[in-house]
């Protein structure tokens, strides 16, 4: 069972094969659970969401696809708007400057090695590289309409920009992190060794 | 252009559009090209974003929990008819055939495949009709064949549905010999340029199957499909033996 890729797993849980659904679980746990918990900042909140993912993953046959790229991604956007709804429920409002915080963490140890957590490691590294590299309005902006996932109307009144401006600030910053993104990689490209 | 409409992109983007505002932003960006390509542009350029976030160690006795909330009130694999492998997908019974003589060389058995056995290429009618009535999101059956038996007993089918915009490669099969450390069944699509990859699976029970959905504009105009037995999930053209083959024409 743990030589099979995630797709594969994926169609034997959709023969309600529980073995490939705990495989699944065993190997996303730590991510989704991370993910969730950067998103709502509360652990309860963060367990309910991987609580309610892998319900999602197990009752309602979600539609994964392989041609809808790796199932990784998909998870953990099924896992973020998952972790919306939790926020939304309970009108938690996050404090901004968050990813500032995470810039601090860096250096947290991964202390286990399988190849979910290199990748994390490594695209953790460089993510919060090219994020630093960004104006904090930028990142301001990634933090609202990303990890808070807020209408374009709040964006617009926290940050005080005219509404008809707040989607070309989003694109602005997401492009200007590409950029760094790339600077970033093309520094390191077999991932950090600094950490 | 719509700017006003183009601008909830970023609702559409956070779920933040109740249902009537997200069917028409949809109806929107099935004409703009500027919106789709800016929301593709969103979705590559977050992928990673979630990759920030700093390991936390879950709560202790969360895994059981969670496993446990999920699994509550589900029928568990007995409940599950026995045929049905693959929820949607077809499982039929084979009437097994005697295995034909084993060539060594991988290529000249998907060759014999080809020209030297006969098939059972036509569509079974109750056998569509079976497909059909077990799954309602099936579209269209467009080849549907037994496969013949080439190394050994085993023996299965291999259907070709569109499914949507999907066109999904189902193979079932029965009787497989038993897999040991890395190795698996392999299914491959054929047509004059050689095997390509569709779809691998495992099955400690001799039994299994995969749904294998083909990439997008791929063509459909395949000769053979093959199930091999692979030393692992990596090969690239077919290196362990032709289990089973069949012609789709």
């Amino acid at each position: 069972m743990d030589n099979l890729t995630d797709a594969q797993l994926y169609v034997l849980l959709r023969s309600k094969d529980q073995v490939a659904l705990e495989e699944l679980y065993d190997r996303y746990e730590r991510l989704v659970y991370s993910f969730a918990y950067r998103m709502t900042q509360n652990a309860q909140m963060a367990e309910d969401t991987v609580q309610e993912v892998f319900i999602k993953l197990w009752k309602e046959h979600a539609p994964y696809t392989e041609n809808k790229g790796k199932f990784s991604s998909w998870l953990l956007t099924m896992t973020r708007n998952t972790s919306l709804d939790a926020l939304r429920k309970k009108g938690k409002q996050q404090e901004v400057g968050l990813l500032d915080k995470d810039a601090e963490q860096m250096k947290a140890p991964i202390d286990e090695s399988p190849e979910q957590m290199l990748d994390w490691k490594e695209k953790g590294t460089v993510l919060r590289k090219a994020l630093n590299r960004l104006k904090e309005e930028q990142r301001t902006i990634i933090e609202l309409f990303y990890f808070q996932g807020l209408s374009q109307d709040s964006i617009s009144v926290k940050l005080e920009i005219p509404l008809g401006t707040v989607k070309s600030r989003i694109r602005l910053a997401l492009q200007h992190l590409r950029k760094h993104l790339e600077t970033e990689r093309g520094m390191s490209p077999n991932g950090p060794s600094d950490v | 252009m719509d700017r006003q409409m183009c601008n909830q992109l970023v609702d559409y983007f956070n779920e933040q559009l109740n249902e009537n505002e997200t069917r028409d932003f949809e109806k929107h960006l099935s004409t703009c090209e500027e919106c789709s390509i800016e929301l593709a542009e969103w979705h590559v350029l977050t992928d990673d974003l979630p990759y920030v976030s700093a390991t936390v160690n879950p709560p202790e006795g969360m895994r059981a929990r969670v496993l446990s909330a999920v699994f509550e009130e589900e029928p568990i694999n007995e409940q599950i008819p026995k045929k049905s492998v693959v929820p949607n997908e077809t499982v039929t019974s084979i009437k097994k055939k005697k295995g034909i003589s084993w060539l060594p060389a991988v290529a000249a058995a998907l060759m014999l495949s080809v020209g030297g056995n006969v098939f059972l290429a036509a569509v079974v009618k109750n056998q569509h009709e079976d497909i059909v009535a077990q799954s309602e999101t099936v579209d269209q059956l467009l080849a549907y064949v037994n496969l013949t038996p080439i190394e050994g007993d085993a023996s299965g089918t291999a259907s070709i549905v569109k499914h949507g915009d999907e066109t999904r490669v189902m193979v079932q099969a029965s009787s497989l010999p038993t897999l040991s450390n890395d190795e698996v069944y392999q299914v491959w699509l054929i047509d004059d340029n050689g095997p390509v990859r569709a779809g691998t699976f495992k099955s400690d029970s001799q039994e299994g199957a995969v749904v294998f959905t083909l990439p997008e504009g791929m063509k459909l105009d395949w000769s053979q499909v093959a199930v091999s037995h692979e030393p692992n999930a990596d090969s690239q053209t077919p290196l362990g033996n032709v289990l089973m083959a069949s012609n789709f024409k």
